[in-house]
């Protein structure tokens, strides 16, 4: 993929806090779709998104977000897209409904109350939309700072944390809604967090940050591919025959039996892929699934960054 | 449409700050400003009256506005509502600007009043020349306060911090400068009031005290306003260019 086709592209950015490195010549780059941010507390991630939207001017190197210069056109960037951040710092003495009408105001979005209204019932806020923000739980005000986020419709929405403090139902309503606004909008996200198991059901790209570097991105089919530990699983006719053959085979490493289907780690994937269909053949055995197993994102992040 | 964007963004600040329990504090500090008075015998005693129960008013509207200030700039910062506000397509000189207007208008529309009552309370003739050299001193006042807390927010960008190290640095200028010092409330108030009843009456509100000259009264409103105009602008040029929001 060629730098244009970025969406986010930042160039060997670095970040000092006086003497506090929090970002390590970070070349992030987020495609359109929707991408995973992911890395422990303290790796950078907020850092990097105050960069992107000017809130913060790196030390070196430079950030574009549609390819504008991130410190010097912030404004027109921030036209361009919605943010939920990590804190919940809206004015609470304001209701729910108040607060967006201020914040459709600012972007100057067309039949305000209509959208208000439609973005409300989407996060399940309707029923509560005149109580002040004060009154709300956690939950509803993570589920009021999504609808603020998504309120001026944006090209681009990133979200920190976005799903931190909401229950099950909760989340999974969230996540129902980014697939949601992404398929029928055509809208980018852009998810900060921690929580991997929210990004392995919406995310099409990852990138992993670990002390304050990329320390690896992709999309996630093929870092699956890349981390999939070299981990086969076969579905035979009668697996512990074939498991007992397999054990004396040079190209395995470590073959075990999980609720009748075999699992291989092996050293020389070429030679699997020959010889385990010739020896199923010369044992008669019928070969219903024969395939790699893709890592998930927990593997992924383990491997790159969870180990350090 | 920026103009519009920008009466949006006083209208949000002056909702955020016409909440309560905000109003009700600055109501009843206004309460307690207009309840203290004063009964003297002199000549001039209802000028010396109002003398005395403007610095009240001043003193009482000076730690009240820099609170206020510390809190909407300082405040805003540290919660984090500064970083969401920016996050929205704003830009930062309208953010800035747009508080101060909302907050000036909201001590002004507390604070008159209750000047006004104390003019009716001590039977003073309104808009007569005194008078409006105490409007002129609070507003003076009020500008100073504002500047000093909002340089402060600045440096700090801690409410707590900020709140405190305004109202002490303005009282105790006070304290400390008392009534001979241009850069004290009271001192200002002074200088007005024996300048420019000496120039309207023929003789001076405070009989026993020296006369000052014009040199010194003039000083005395100029003083507050280069503090404002420098802390200000020095204040808007770090916010909008250089202040990172983290």
């Amino acid at each position: 993929m060629s730098n244009n086709t970025f969406i986010i592209n930042t160039d060997n950015i670095s970040k000092y806090f006086g003497k506090i490195l929090a970002l390590n010549e970070l070349n992030l780059h987020v495609p359109k779709g929707i991408t995973g941010f992911v890395g422990r507390n303290g790796a950078g991630k907020t850092t990097a998104i105050g960069i992107l939207l000017g809130l913060i001017k790196p030390t070196r190197g430079k950030a574009t977000v549609f390819g504008l210069d991130s410190w010097n056109d912030s404004f027109n960037i921030r036209c361009r897209l919605g943010v939920m951040h990590e804190i919940n710092a809206y004015p609470v003495s304001f209701s729910g409904r108040r607060y967006l009408e201020h914040v459709a105001r600012i972007y100057g979005v067309s039949q305000a109350e209509e959208r208000i209204k439609a973005q409300l019932k989407d996060v399940d806020l309707w029923d509560a939309r005149e109580k002040p923000i004060k009154t709300y739980s956690a939950g509803m005000i993570r589920r009021l700072g999504l609808a603020q986020a998504l309120i001026s419709n944006p090209e681009l929405v990133i979200l920190d944390e976005p799903t931190a403090n909401i229950d099950p139902i909760g989340r999974s309503t969230f996540l129902g809604i980014i697939k949601r606004m992404n398929k029928e909008q055509g809208t980018d996200f852009l998810i900060s967090t921690h929580i991997l198991s929210d990004l392995e059901k919406v995310c099409t790209w990852l990138s992993i940050i670990d002390e304050g570097k990329i320390v690896e991105e992709g999309p996630i089919d093929d870092l699956a591919a890349k981390y999939s530990a070299n981990t086969y699983k076969i579905v035979v006719s009668d697996p512990q025959l074939l498991v007992e053959n397999l054990k004396t085979a040079e190209f395995i490493e470590k073959v075990w039996i999980e609720k009748d289907t075999i699992y291989c780690q092996v050293n020389d994937a070429d030679r699997f892929y020959t010889e385990v269909p010739k020896i199923a053949g010369n044992l008669k055995l019928q070969l219903r699934t024969f395939q790699l197993m893709l890592g998930t994102i927990d593997e992924i992040y383990a491997k790159t960054a969870g180990g350090n | 449409m920026a103009q519009h964007k920008f009466l949006g963004l006083i209208r949000w600040e002056l909702e955020e700050n016409l909440s309560l329990p905000l109003l009700a504090f600055l109501v009843a500090s206004a309460i307690i400003a207009t309840m203290i008075n004063y009964n003297f015998s002199s000549p001039y005693r209802e000028y010396t009256r109002l003398f005395y129960s403007s610095s009240t008013v001043f003193l009482i509207s000076s730690l009240v506005t820099g609170a206020f200030f510390a809190r909407s700039y300082a405040g805003s910062i540290g919660r984090g509502t500064t970083k969401i506000m920016l996050s929205y397509p704003i830009k930062r000189s309208q953010l800035f600007l747009s508080k101060f207007i909302a907050l000036f208008l909201v001590i002004s529309a507390i604070y008159l009043p209750v000047f006004c009552v104390h003019v009716y309370v001590d039977g003073l003739v309104a808009f007569g020349p005194m008078i409006i050299l105490s409007l002129l001193g609070l507003f003076l006042q009020l500008m100073l306060t504002c500047s000093v807390a909002v340089g402060i927010s600045m440096v700090t960008k801690s409410e707590v911090v900020s709140i405190l190290a305004t109202v002490l640095l303005l009282f105790g200028l006070d304290s400390i400068l008392g009534m001979w010092d241009i850069l004290s409330a009271q001192g200002r108030l002074f200088h007005l009031f024996q300048y420019f009843g000496n120039e309207f009456y023929g003789t001076l509100p405070f009989l026993s005290w020296d006369p000052v000259t014009a040199n010194e009264t003039l000083l005395a409103v100029l003083a507050p306003i280069v503090v404002f105009v420098v802390l200000i602008v020095g204040s808007f040029v770090y916010f909008t260019r250089f202040m990172e929001v983290d």
